[in-house]
């Protein structure tokens, strides 16, 4: 596998009389390699995240797994990305954690009960484990987001694509995620603002800015100017 | 009640339901099938005396207007005294059916939290679709549900314009509100779906049916039967 995800002149606007949301974006992301996208709200973050998956219309060429996303590919693409959403409890579809967070590996042919074994796990990495028999919509706002996570994590796709895994985590629910992903050999591109959880797990910063990339770099203190002066922090 | 599996559970309530909907309530058997099968139901369920009271007052509030419709009714049988009283009947009848079926419904979902509904469903010989259909119209409600508490806190918590014209304005404001962040949500739970692989997912769950179980199932399908038989069956 050449690269993990590869966006190639990538625009995306919402519907044909709408301006474009993102503009001319060309990236690349090795398999393995744990990418930032930081911006500010609006930049266009979240968006560039659902183009990845075909959930919204885009001009240009987008590859996952050197697979060229298009409707017949988007399935199979699908079933290779984690996918974690901004709002997590959109995402859980069960009742109850534990089969909300198996049904990722039962949908892809495991056993109910050998699925069941096998989230254990990650539930535990997760802190989460207590939470097995719990209702999701009983659960606080960073409860759901690590039940999410691990509904994402739990099939080790070769790709993941969060969308501000950080947001609702207390500070050491923080480190511990992000020393959680920083482990794992897969490719990743995690939208946020919390440029301390990105330093803690990605080697490569991409900022966005009016839907183009502004920066893109290896340099964690040069992306902390950049960000300072995309947000207009004099202090940095 | 608890010690029921949950697809007993469900089953038995489906069938008092079923119950409630065939017997023929103005007919003293039909009350007494029907009713009787209600309370059995409610009582097993232990369902609490306030609930009780509020599901009462409930149906009050939902099928005495019906009484309203009286004097535009006519008897569904021959006339043999009052008009009126005999018009009365059609809607006794129909309050009667719904508040039994009110009680039935209140007294299954109190002994039937979500996950075991969606336990209950497993077992149950329906096509997979009806049963993912049945799961998410119970789980989205419950979520939607905790939506709505977190609208109706906020307004409680910012508080409403101080003087009636500014309430009447805003009160129309809040079902739009309400509507549009549903249908948002709506829009991002079909992503999530799409992206889940929801739509192509068959859950199968063995069956295991207890001693305990087929007894409760039998006695509710002997009072779907008693009450099939008085209705349609020439006595």
């Amino acid at each position: 596998m050449e690269s993990a995800l590869s966006f190639r002149n990538v625009s995306v606007r919402y519907r044909p009389e709408d301006p474009f949301v993102l503009r001319g974006i060309s990236l690349d992301i090795a398999p393995g390699e744990k990418v930032a996208l930081l911006g500010l709200n609006g930049s266009g973050k979240t968006t560039l995240l659902y183009s990845a998956v075909g959930l919204v219309p885009f001009e240009g060429c987008i590859s996952v797994c050197d697979v060229e996303l298009s409707r017949t590919t988007e399935r199979p693409i699908r079933d290779n990305v984690g996918f974690l959403f901004g709002i997590p409890d959109d995402q859980i579809l069960f009742p109850n954690v534990l089969d909300d967070i198996s049904f990722t590996l039962e949908r892809r042919g495991i056993p109910r009960e050998e699925a069941r074994q096998r989230v254990l796990p990650i539930m535990k990495s997760l802190g989460i484990e207590t939470l097995a028999a719990h209702s999701p919509h009983r659960l606080s706002h960073g409860q759901m987001q690590r039940v999410a996570l691990a509904g994402a994590l739990v099939s080790n796709p070769p790709l993941l694509l969060l969308d501000e895994p950080s947001a609702a985590l207390d500070p050491v629910g923080k480190v511990e995620t992000a020393e959680l992903l920083a482990s794992l050999d897969t490719a990743m591109l995690i939208a946020t603002h919390d440029l301390g959880f990105a330093r803690l797990v990605c080697n490569r910063f991409v900022v966005l800015a009016n839907g183009m990339i502004a920066e893109d770099c290896s340099h964690p203190e040069r992306i902390n100017r950049c960000w300072h002066q995309s947000t207009g922090d004099g202090n940095a | 009640m608890r010690r029921l599996s949950p697809s007993a559970r469900l089953a038995c309530g489906t069938l008092v339901f079923a119950t409630c909907l065939v017997a023929p309530i103005p007919s003293l058997p039909g009350i007494s099938i029907g009713c009787g099968a209600v309370i059995g139901w409610v009582v097993l369920c232990g369902l609490p005396g306030r609930r009780l009271l509020a599901l009462s007052l409930y149906s009050m509030a939902l099928f005495l207007p019906l009484f309203l419709l009286t004097p535009w009714l006519e008897a569904a049988g021959p006339i043999r005294g009052n008009p009126w009283l005999d018009a009365a009947q059609i809607p006794l009848a129909m309050s009667l059916r719904g508040t039994c079926c009110v009680f039935v419904c209140a007294a299954t979902m109190a002994v039937l939290d979500l996950a075991d509904f969606s336990a209950a469903l497993g077992p149950l010989p329906i096509p997979h679709i009806i049963k993912n259909l049945l799961m998410q119209i119970a789980h989205q409600t419950a979520m939607l549900a905790n939506e709505s508490q977190r609208i109706s806190v906020a307004v409680r918590i910012r508080g409403l314009p101080s003087g009636f014209t500014p309430k009447l304005r805003f009160l129309p404001a809040v079902p739009t509100i309400w509507l549009l962040r549903i249908m948002n949500r709506a829009d991002r739970i079909a992503a999530a779906m799409d992206l889940r692989g929801f739509e192509s997912f068959t859950r199968s769950s063995p069956a295991s049916i207890s001693l305990m179980d087929g007894f409760a199932v039998t006695t509710a399908l002997l009072a779907l039967g008693a009450g099939i038989s008085i209705r349609w069956l020439p006595v």
